[in-house]
């Protein structure tokens, strides 16, 4: 309710003045030096540091109510727990639910390990190992409408464990293979790649030091391995391959989002930077993969020559494909263009081609466009983002499940 | 440097500290002419030149015209004025067009012209219009030539109007000269509220808008039914809160600096005819059309016919100066036609005693038809050509549309928000009276020093302001609570601005912010208007 305050005229002064009478309130003379002197001084000089001390507080109060909704706001909307590892470094906190909502609406669990479920299984059965970046992390959509929980339902209880971590690529596939393989014995190995995923992801040139890349000019350069990996996942990996470990060094980039850039102190700048940096750019710029590496100098004796856009595509498949002892199915996530869905890119018929070669099963996201498109449905996107842009949404998912539990299939895994 | 760049906060942080610095009139304005060349050059360099030429011309030509004592010599000196203007507007912004309607017609008998490499000067549709109705004044009498290039040069070039308006007149800029300019306590709280619900209209639904709008648009024939609806209605919002949250930027960075420009928007999607919408939907460009192209076509004073023409041909080439496209030629012709028939159909209610009459759903339903006939007309302005206008308007009923469908989640939220502000605003109007806020007749403006306000809720306000007569309503207790005024003036338009420090306020005003940045889409996209 707003306060009632007496009604002054205009020219009204709330000041000691001449009283109608013309006889001034205030009797004390003025002082000789011209100075005004008012035996009150000492209280209105009080009064205005009190009213400063209040509009100030006022103003400090509306701040940090405002930095506090705002604060409610950011983590009903994105809401990421983490939680130590002694493997894996910072994984998302086990049997904690999750909330993403600036990017479709996800919600869900993980177990410890990375793995996206409620709870590991108990029996002996050997799993599918899905592994992955981002898009099996799949944060965008809700455990129900994960592909590794669709497809678990059709190959009728054959577990399958969803192990993704944004802004993984090739180089950490194969530098992470032994320690994946010691800890899940996957019966069959599926990673969902994207073009990016062999170039310019793999091959980053991030930070001094580590491996890399200098596409286009053919000079790969390995710059001597960093620390080794807490778990003793394995540093060097056969053939010309020079891994550096990077995770374990560096402070968790989950908490990093969610606490510690998420004060409240500081409300402004605390939102600027969530928003512009903390979600998308330090997450692109600064989250490094596990691995990076090299393969040594393309045309060099003994490795393969398939240069395709500037990067060594070849000889990443063929690590790829022994590191898995060609256990493994890639499955290609192609970009979808609603006025052509099975126009199939340069590069896919590169991989296929190359998957072929080295003896990797390789299934296009693109089989199941006709009939994403029949449906009026786009495989990624959503509605709270562009059409057709960013990650797979639940009907990617679905579809994904369809075509991999078809693979499955034919491998032979099933039940 | 575009209004919700870093660069521009700091570049008008600079200009106001620099104003508030330096001594004396003459040297502020000197300061602040800098400063506009400054930023004019900050986007291409090269085209200050023309700016300054431009000005040049049109203030030797009035000073001539008001110099000359024959009616010959006069109009010889408008004429200069309006060709220069006029052919440099026409090439850079239509030269390509022209050749490429010429080279379409000629092709079959081999003969094509080849294209000029011309960039679009940054804002040349917006001031050849200024400096035009500059001359066209001083023939006409109703203002004196300005005697210092100085003050010219300053209306000319200042930056918060300059890139795309509102279009302001040299009869209500340049009286504003005598002003003492430089940033005050009242001016900074004044300008730096509407710069902000500018940005946030901006940055929190434009460009967010545009995300819905450019997938809808940029495949048209891809969408059903439903999906291209939202489209079109997200562009609705987008050029909405594009445009005039860029007037509403320009505005506040005058008012900072000391100077008033005049309102360009109010509430415009509230209207209930066509006529109405034109005049508050980017109202100097309407007033300017009308004042220096309808009239001295003839307006309404040679027959029915006559106007119907007017109406037409001054909105066809309204609609060619938002761009060298036949989309708007067609875009201005639809509205130009609207505006005929609705003249037509007031004749006939006045013929057949309808006048005055109506019934309970009357308004709701000419607000309705009003609103769908505004947003069927942004679809040539927004297409690429005419043949995604078709298709897009044929997906609009039905006819071949594709199946994608989409459900953006964003528009909702948006249209929630622009409801909002259209409310509150209606509720502002409704309040203080529409007379009190009445521009739509820019020509007729009467300058105000000062700025006449309304505080709700609290009787402690000084001797300028008007208190309401009338009990207070629950929403001026709560403004009256959270510590603000609406200022009412007789350029500008009424808006809300913080009159004392509250909490509450604090917490709105920050809340305001942290949502812009919050939500805001990272990549924003340039002014629409910028493009004309």
């Amino acid at each position: 309710m707003p306060r009632h305050h007496r009604s002054r005229s205009p020219g009204e002064s709330v000041l000691p003045g001449p009283n109608a009478n013309g006889e001034s309130l205030d009797s004390s003379p003025p002082p000789r030096n011209g100075r005004k002197f008012s035996p009150g001084a000492g209280a209105t000089a009080r009064a205005v540091i009190v009213k400063r001390a209040l509009v100030v507080g006022k103003v400090a109060l509306g701040l940090g109510m405002a930095g506090l909704t705002m604060n409610l706001v950011a983590i009903r909307m994105y809401n990421l727990p983490v939680a130590p590892n002694s493997v894996f470094g910072e994984v998302h906190a086990p049997g904690k639910q999750f909330r993403q909502q600036i990017e479709g609406n996800g919600s869900g669990v993980w177990t410890s390990n990375c793995v996206r479920r409620a709870s590991l299984p108990s029996g002996d059965e050997k799993p599918v190992l899905i592994l992955g970046d981002s898009y099996t992390e799949a944060i965008q959509v809700r455990d129900e409408e994960h592909f590794a929980h669709l497809l678990e339902q059709r190959l009728g209880g054959i577990p399958v464990l969803a192990v993704g971590r944004a802004g993984c690529s090739v180089a950490d596939y194969v530098a992470g293979a032994p320690t994946f393989k010691r800890l899940f014995t996957p019966a069959w190995v599926i990673i969902p790649v994207t073009a990016g995923d062999f170039q310019a992801d793999a091959w980053a040139k991030k930070e001094g030091g580590y491996a890399y890349f200098e596409g286009g000019n053919d000079a790969a350069r390995v710059a001597t391995p960093g620390a080794q990996d807490a778990a003793g996942a394995s540093a060097h990996m056969p053939g010309s391959l020079e891994v550096v470990s990077l995770p374990f060094q560096k402070p968790g980039w989950l908490s990093t989002v969610t606490s510690e850039e998420c004060p409240f102190l500081f409300p402004l700048v605390t939102f600027a930077y969530l928003r512009k940096s903390a979600i998308e750019a330090w997450i692109e710029d600064q989250q490094q993969p596990w691995f990076r590496a090299a393969a040594g100098k393309p045309g060099e004796a003994g490795l393969p020559r398939d240069i395709i856009g500037g990067y060594p595509l070849g000889n990443e498949m063929k690590l790829l494909a022994e590191a898995y002892e060609r256990r493994l199915t890639l499955l290609y996530l192609a970009k979808f263009d609603p006025a052509d869905p099975t126009k199939e890119a340069e590069i896919e018929k590169a991989l296929h081609g190359l998957a072929l070669k080295y003896g990797v099963r390789f299934v296009s996201l693109r089989e199941k466009f006709p009939e994403l498109a029949a449906a009026g449905q786009a495989p990624y996107g959503f509605g709270n983002t562009r059409f057709n842009w960013g990650h797979w949404n639940r009907y990617g998912h679905r579809a994904a499940a369809e075509l991999l539990a078809e693979e499955c299939q034919r491998l032979g895994v099933h039940r | 440097m575009i209004f919700t760049s870093s660069r521009y906060l700091i570049f008008l942080a600079g200009t106001l500290f620099l104003l508030g610095l330096v001594p004396g009139r003459e040297v502020k304005k000197r300061c602040l002419a800098a400063a506009s060349c400054f930023f004019y050059a900050a986007w291409d360099w090269r085209y200050l030149g023309l700016l300054l030429a431009i000005s040049v011309i049109d203030y030797c030509a009035a000073g001539r015209i008001e110099a000359s004592a024959s009616p010959r010599a006069r109009k010889g000196w408008l004429l200069v004025s309006i060709t220069s203007n006029l052919g440099i507007l026409g090439y850079f912004k239509y030269c390509n067009f022209f050749i490429e309607n010429f080279n379409a017609l000629t092709a079959s008998f081999g003969l094509t012209v080849p294209r000029l490499d011309v960039l679009l000067p940054a804002g040349i549709s917006f001031y050849t219009f200024k400096t035009m109705s500059y001359t066209i004044d001083v023939f006409r009498g109703h203002i004196k030539p300005c005697r210092s290039w100085l003050d010219y040069a300053t209306f000319v070039t200042f930056f918060p109007e300059l890139i795309a308006g509102p279009i302001v007149r040299a009869s209500v800029f340049l009286p504003q000269m005598g002003r003492r300019i430089g940033p005050t306590g009242r001016r900074l709280v004044a300008g730096a509220s509407l710069f902000l619900l500018g940005l946030a209209k901006k940055m929190l639904i434009a460009d967010r808008m545009a995300e819905v709008a450019d997938t809808v648009f940029g495949q048209a024939g891809a969408f059903d039914t439903a999906t291209v609806w939202c489209g079109v209605a997200a562009y609705t919002l987008q050029i909405y809160c594009d445009f005039s949250g860029y007037s509403d930027m320009a505005i506040g960075s005058a008012r900072m600096i000391g100077y008033d420009l005049p309102e360009n928007f109010r509430m415009p999607y509230l209207s209930l005819n066509i006529v109405e919408f034109w005049h508050r939907w980017h109202m100097t460009l309407s007033a300017w059309l009308r004042d220096y192209l309808y009239i001295p076509l003839g307006g309404n004073r040679h027959g029915t016919l006559l106007t119907y023409r007017n109406l037409l041909l001054t909105m066809l080439l309204g609609g060619l100066w938002h761009g060298a496209s036949w989309n708007f030629v067609l875009w201005g012709g639809l509205h130009g036609t609207a505006l005929a028939a609705h003249k037509l159909w007031t004749r006939f209610r006045e013929r057949v005693g309808w006048q005055g009459r109506s019934w309970a759903g009357a308004k709701p339903l000419a607000w309705l038809v009003t609103l769908l006939f505004v947003m069927i007309c942004w679809v040539p302005f927004r297409s690429h050509s005419f043949g995604d206008t078709l298709v897009l308007m044929k997906a609009m009923v039905g006819i071949g549309a594709g199946h994608y469908h989409w459900l953006p989640v964003w528009l909702f939220r948006c249209l929630g928000l622009c409801l909002l502000g259209h409310a509150i605003g209606w509720c502002i109007e409704k309040r203080l009276g529409a007379a009190q806020v009445q521009t739509a007749v820019i020509r007729k403006i009467e300058l105000e020093p000062e700025v006449r306000a309304t505080r709700f809720g609290r009787s402690d306000s000084g001797g300028s302001q008007v208190e309401p007569s009338e009990r207070f309503s629950p929403m001026d207790k709560l403004l009256g609570w959270m510590g603000v005024e609406i200022q009412a003036h007789g350029l500008s338009g009424a808006w809300m601005v913080p009159a004392r420090v509250t909490a509450i306020g604090a917490y709105a005003v920050t809340l305001l912010v942290l949502v812009t940045l919050f939500f805001a889409p990272l990549n924003s996209n340039p002014f629409i208007y910028f493009q004309f």
